[in-house]
């Protein structure tokens, strides 16, 4: 059962077949069902939605399937089926949740805009994490 | 079944690519390797915002840029089949390849399909009908 | 003894085969002297005539133009260019490569939008 090129990942070979949450990097959640897995942790998620968490309400997009490239992921958690069904938050639409979620991130683009601003009048320059490898010109 | 198995069993469908910098790429997958590098053909670049668009007749990514692929659901089921009728005739032969068995069939898979690399040439439909929708955030 | 000789000889033509699988997916020699769009990790991005490559995706780039961006988003364009003309191309950073000929700018082609 335990395949030498899967060593480190073996334990993620028990949750096949389970339906999982999967956060990523960049703060998504997608909830499928794990049908596949590597040495690397890619993953192969099947029936996946993404799920868009806003407050206490939330809306789920249907996905499909997605291989997902394993160092994109943050955690992975069993979905427990008991517990899924009353949950502490709203489902609403997808519509409504997508607008939610752009009122969210233009209100925090905003936020961070006056950081910057305030930062750089004072002579300091806080740089996005994506820019700290790699300078502009 | 393994992730870059099922993505090889995917070439000549539409996909969704979404890189780590979150610009996403709809186009046919032309071919794949074992670093997840890949070419599409007629291919939709779309900005990390979802507010610019290109088109591009092919683009080679390379595999480590790469955030997930979404890949058409009818594509998992073929890999089923495939695995299936490969298992039926493991058991018919009395043999129990395991993993290294797994992986021979799978090299053999490119070739078998026989046009490993040459999608790119075929004519096709110009960016209409993409394969996947993407909402604006 | 001959047959142990043909028996080697099979597994070297089975070696060659794996090689040739392992052999690049991306044929750049049909760009060679085309104009290519390269982006880069990091988030730059530039086009140019490939002169000249190797399998580590180095390439030599002649009449490059580099394409500006904004100050406050490195991911994202704005209409000035500026020209660098021969460069080489560190593969390691290359994120993605297309022909110049054939790309364009498009409106919104998915119709769900909006």
């Amino acid at each position: 059962m335990n395949k030498p090129e899967l060593e480190g990942t073996a334990h993620l070979l028990d949750e096949l077949d389970k339906k999982l949450m999967v956060l990523l990097r960049d703060g998504r959640t997608l909830i499928g069902y794990l049908r596949s897995v590597d040495q690397f942790a890619n993953l192969v998620l099947h029936k996946a939605i993404e799920r868009i968490h806003v407050g206490k309400e939330y809306g789920d997009i249907p996905r499909g399937v997605f291989i997902v490239r394993g160092e994109n992921v943050v955690l992975l958690g069993e979905i427990d089926k008991e517990k899924e069904d009353n949950l502490p938050l709203n489902e609403v639409s997808v519509d409504d949740i997508l607008d939610a979620q752009r009122k969210e991130q233009e209100l925090k683009q905003e936020q961070q805009k006056l950081i910057t601003k305030a930062l750089k009048e004072r002579g300091l320059q806080l740089m996005g994490d994506l820019m700290t490898h790699d300078d502009m010109f | 079944m393994l992730p870059l198995s099922l993505l090889r069993t995917a070439q000549n469908h539409p996909m969704l690519v979404e890189l780590k910098n979150g610009e996403t790429y709809n186009g046919h997958l032309v071919s794949c390797d074992n670093w997840m590098n890949i070419n599409l053909r007629e291919v939709i670049c779309t900005s990390r915002d979802g507010d610019k668009f290109w088109r591009m007749p092919e683009c080679y990514i390379r595999g480590s840029t790469i955030k997930y692929l979404r890949i058409p659901d009818e594509v998992i089921d073929m890999v089923k089949e495939e695995t299936m009728v490969k298992n039926r005739g493991r058991e018919q032969k009395g043999g129990r390849g395991g993993g290294a068995g797994d992986r021979q069939n799978q090299r053999t898979r490119p070739a078998a399909r026989g046009n490993f690399g040459r999608g790119g040439s075929k004519p096709g439909p110009v960016g209409r009908n993409p394969p996947f929708q993407k909402k604006k955030q | 003894m001959a047959s142990g000789g043909d028996k080697i000889k099979a597994n070297q033509i089975g070696d060659q085969k794996e090689k040739k699988r392992k052999e690049s997916i991306l044929d750049l020699s049909k760009y060679l002297e085309k104009s290519i769009r390269v982006k880069f990790a990091g988030g730059r991005e530039a086009s140019g005539v490939l002169k000249g490559y190797d399998p580590l995706l180095n390439l030599v780039l002649d009449n490059t133009v580099e394409y500006l961006r904004d100050p406050d988003d490195p991911y994202k364009l704005i209409d000035d260019t500026r020209a660098l003309g021969l460069v080489v191309c560190r593969g390691t950073s290359v994120v993605l490569i297309c022909p110049v000929d054939g790309m364009e700018s498009i409106q919104n082609p998915f119709i769900s939008q909006d």
